[in-house]
């Protein structure tokens, strides 16, 4: 295996509730990630997934163990990762421009040598000739593909994101996932994608992750080997599809486990 | 409740009327539409004028309880040949100009601060709540008192009930910022000072400007109030003389100057919003 850019190891953190109850949320996760790798996690909502890619960003701080990108221990925020946010979160006061090169202005970077970096994105994620135009003018594909140019702007090594194509329809949604995998096959960088849905996960990813239900563990490590450039026509592929089946059979346990775990929890109720 | 099928709706209509149907539930262009609000309202205006004319000419005919429009903008005219509207306006916009000019900065720094810190909040808040409920015009003779009949005890008066909706509103406009947002900024490692300038500002701004709107209310309120209370010159002084001597042109020329003066001032500040915030006319004109 090459050399690891991204490395989680026994990461574990706790949710401290105001009743002064302490809840675990991931459950000591380890994994290695290599240079270049697409990799996917999949979980039922509540399984910790995003609170384990808010850790890698260092927008939440691991309290057991230790997330180091080309070995060096992660505490905050830094250039070498680029977050995608789930809700778009682009500036409604920016102009698309504007929005992409944030993360540079915010470094101190001189207008002239940024000009050129976001003429490139724009064009990258296919909006050159909107660099003008305000966010609430743009369609959720659209404004999706701005929060993705904003985080390629600063040349991070590794692509975070966070559930990006959840709000879309299902068509924008599987443009978006071809249009990200052409990205992606340019830039070449790390990514780690968080999605509940298994299709999308599968079609994008070299590995996915299936996360565990609370508290979220790796429940299971699959690599997926179909051949790049993916067509979205792969996705009736029979191979595919016994992928998705394999995924949802491990996702389908932990929900039912989970539901009927929370059922027996609650006291009864008569109608 | 039966509900007709619409094919047995238009069934009976000739093809020209079931097209002239299809046409009339079209939705009118947005220029038409704004061009009638236009003329619809230039006519309630005029239409308003007539009516006061034929009012004060014809049906209240006693000069003291009413006058005419056309009176009253010839009292108007005579005091701007005899130089006093310049003067009474000179006075009176000066007390506004840095009474509300104080307001503004000092509300904005203060809810700023008391939206970014904790203790600032704790501090100021049981003062603020105190001040923007009770009725602060009480006060103006105890500050005729302290500053005297001259511009200080009205810059003091327009200042204090002017700035508590800007303080509240620039308070509200940090406290409203989307939480997502504030997220960027950490993700992109910004400064303390860049979260505050390039996210908590830009957010604020449309809650300051609603902020600045009321308070100009306030503080034309607080001009005039103030001015009858106890001054030497002033519009609102115009007013209160004008009305011990049953002068009501001038009277109600004095009121109309202050509706005047308000309505430019709105209309400035919506004017403002609109090149500080482009983003927000574009709302408006998409939507």
């Amino acid at each position: 295996m090459s050399e690891a850019k991204l490395e989680v190891t026994g990461l574990s953190k706790y949710f401290y509730g105001r009743a002064g109850d302490i809840r675990k949320v991931l459950d000591d996760i380890t994994v290695s990630i290599a240079a270049g790798e697409f990799v996917c996690i999949v979980g039922a909502s509540g399984c910790g997934k995003t609170t384990f890619i808010r850790c890698i960003a260092g927008l939440l701080p691991a309290e057991e163990g230790a997330v180091r990108i080309d070995g060096n221990l992660v505490t905050r925020p830094g250039s070498d990762r680029g977050f995608v946010f789930q809700s778009d979160a682009l500036m409604p006061w920016r102009t698309v421009m504007q929005n992409i090169l944030f993360g540079l202005e915010v470094r101190g970077h001189p207008l002239s040598e940024m000009q050129p970096v976001g003429s490139r994105l724009l064009n990258l994620v296919g909006l050159t000739g909107f660099e003008d135009h305000y966010p609430n003018e743009l369609s959720g594909g659209m404004r999706q593909r701005v929060n993705l140019a904003r985080a390629l702007a600063i040349d991070p090594q590794v692509l975070l994101m966070d559930e990006p194509f959840a709000a879309l329809d299902a068509q924008t949604r599987e443009i978006m996932q071809r249009e990200l995998l052409k990205i992606w096959a340019k830039e070449r960088k790390t990514v780690l994608f968080i999605t509940h849905q298994i299709d999308e996960a599968i079609y994008l990813a070299d590995r996915v992750l299936v996360f565990s239900h609370r508290p979220g563990r790796i429940a299971a490590d699959i690599r997926i080997s179909f051949p790049r450039p993916r067509d979205l026509t792969l996705k009736r592929n029979p191979d595919f599809l016994k992928h998705v089946d394999e995924v949802w059979k491990l996702i389908e346990e932990e929900v039912v486990s989970a539901m009927a775990g929370e059922i027996a929890a609650r006291p009864a109720i008569s109608p | 409740m039966a509900v007709a099928a619409p094919d047995q709706r238009t069934a009976d209509l000739s093809p020209a009327d079931r097209i002239a149907k299809l046409v009339a539930a079209m939705p009118e262009p947005a220029d038409r539409v704004a061009r009638r609000s236009r003329l619809r309202a230039v006519i309630s205006i005029v239409g308003g004028m007539v009516l006061w004319e034929i009012v004060g000419r014809f049906i209240v005919t006693n000069p003291i309880l009413f006058a005419p429009l056309s009176k009253v903008l010839l009292a108007g005219w005579a005091l701007l040949r005899s130089g006093d509207l310049i003067a009474h306006l000179a006075v009176s916009g000066l007390e506004f100009a840095i009474g509300f000019g104080l307001a503004t900065v000092l509300g904005v720094a203060l809810g700023f601060a008391m939206a970014t810190s904790r203790a600032t909040q704790d501090f100021l808040d049981p003062w603020v709540s105190f001040f923007y409920s009770s009725p602060l015009v009480a006060l103006i003779p105890f500050f005729i008192l302290v500053f005297g009949v001259g511009i200080a005890s009205k810059v003091a008066i327009i200042f204090l009930v002017s700035i508590f909706p800007i303080l509240l509103n620039a308070f509200a406009g940090i406290r409203a910022a989307d939480e997502s947002l504030l997220e960027v900024g950490v993700a992109f490692n910004c400064t303390r000072w860049q979260v505050f300038e390039k996210i908590l500002i830009p957010a604020a701004l449309p809650y300051i400007v609603v902020g600045l709107r009321l308070g100009i209310g306030r503080a034309l309120t607080g001009v005039v109030v103030s001015e009858l209370f106890g001054s030497t010159a002033g519009l609102g002084w115009l007013i209160g003389t004008a009305g011990q001597s049953f002068d009501t042109p001038t009277v109600l020329f004095g009121v109309l100057m202050f509706s005047f003066f308000g309505v430019v001032m709105v209309e400035g500040l919506k004017w403002v919003e609109r090149v500080v915030a482009p983003w927000r006319k574009v709302t408006q004109e998409v939507r």
